[in-house]
């Protein structure tokens, strides 16, 4: 008898909030390094990365290793560094929402599975 | 590197740029030094950053803690040691020559009677001030969202 | 006896992923002929939460030494050994009430 308490779904919010917090750490030392002569921007593909993540709980593979790029598009600077303040801040705030977004859909799937278990109390 | 170490990162950036900002006021105080302890007139300093060295190695450890399973923990120290972020690698001296003016009645001034004063514009430092004020604001915010981050995770077993 | 137990184990717990159902007075897996399928299950149940609590801890020690657990990862170890705690306690809840009503029966 499997006691294991977990849903297909609660994994799947659980791989969005691992990609999520990925997000933030990359955004994080992009803008620690905005004064860095010669540094490039790193980046990660959400959408594709999610997309792997989803495949992966379906077939009960383990959490897959984010695969980290530096960013094409991006003006450098004379000195080499092309780090955008403004494009890292936008990308802080939407990870930041991403994994509050996640923390309360895992809260309510949590809460659906306690009412379930406690349904005779 | 987990989520503490992001503010771990964001500090780093921090202190890297308020560093900045003391060299560039310790510029603009001795713009008229003509003579400091070693008797020489006072260079312009500039700093160096350079990337901490978990950032060649971010993808590697980014790989790692994604790739963790619940089911498969790393001993502990084995990685999350990269510590992203940034540092001071130097604070060099301007290799400019010095501005030389004609005052003979100087008390330091040469046997041509130029004396030498530091190549410093306030323009110059004012504009290297408010880009590390714009940075340590930035990497402020930074802090910010991420302590709000890691609240909000701890709010996922409140009942 | 065996019929007792079957029927025991068929009435319990309202969420499970075993696959027992209501009405089948032969749970899956566990052969009509097997000698104590009841106490076996639920010793099995009680080392899988033993076994989710450890590798909750261990998340919850690596994330307090630093070495790259998130903290939404143990936090999420953490409610998961909870819930399968409580899953388990319902269950046992349950086979105890029910076999006390067995027990109470009138021959």
């Amino acid at each position: 008898m499997n006691m294991e308490v977990e849903t297909r779904l609660s994994e799947q919010v659980a791989r969005y909030m691992d990609l999520a917090a990925s997000e933030a750490k990359l955004t994080a030392a992009n803008m620690a390094n905005i004064d860095t002569p010669g540094y490039q921007a790193l980046g990660m593909d959400f959408e594709a990365e999610m997309r792997e993540a989803l495949s992966g709980v379906d077939d009960d593979r383990g959490p897959r290793p984010v695969h980290v790029k530096t960013v094409e598009g991006l003006i450098a600077r004379p000195d080499g560094n092309d780090v955008s303040m403004d494009r890292e801040s936008l990308n802080l705030a939407e990870a930041q929402l991403k994994f509050k977004t996640g923390v309360a859909l895992l809260r309510q799937e949590y809460q659906r599975l306690m009412d379930a278990i406690h349904v005779d109390k | 590197m987990n989520l503490f170490g992001l503010m771990e990162t964001s500090g780093s950036a921090m202190q890297a740029e308020r560093m900045r900002a003391e060299v560039v006021a310790t510029n603009m105080a001795n713009a008229e030094t003509t003579r400091t302890a070693s008797g020489r007139p006072y260079r312009r300093q500039m700093v160096v950053f350079a990337a901490n060295q978990g950032d060649s190695g971010f993808a590697t450890s980014l790989s790692d803690a994604a790739n963790q399973n619940i089911a498969r923990l790393p001993t502990p120290g084995s990685q999350g040691d990269a510590a992203a972020g940034v540092h001071i690698a130097a604070v060099v001296e301007d290799s400019a020559p010095p501005l030389k003016r004609y005052d003979p009645g100087h008390p330091d001034a040469g046997p041509d009677g130029f004396v030498s004063y530091p190549d410093i514009n306030p323009l110059t430092e004012m504009v290297d001030l408010m880009g590390a004020t714009r940075a340590y604001g930035l990497n402020g915010s930074a802090v910010q969202a991420e302590k709000s981050m890691i609240s909000s995770a701890l709010e996922i077993a409140k009942t | 006896m065996q019929t007792a137990m079957s029927a025991m184990t068929a009435v319990n717990s309202p969420v499970s992923n075993a696959g027992l159902s209501e009405n089948s007075p032969k749970p899956n897996g566990i052969s009509s002929t097997a000698s104590t399928p009841f106490s076996s299950l639920l010793t099995d149940a009680v080392g899988q939460v033993s076994s989710l609590e450890n590798q909750a801890r261990a998340t919850v020690d690596g994330l307090m030494t630093g070495s790259g657990v998130d903290v939404h990862q143990a936090m999420i170890a953490t409610q998961k050994a909870d819930m399968t705690f409580e899953l388990a306690l319902a269950v046992r809840n349950k086979a105890v009430a029910a076999y006390q009503q067995v027990m109470g029966m009138q021959f």
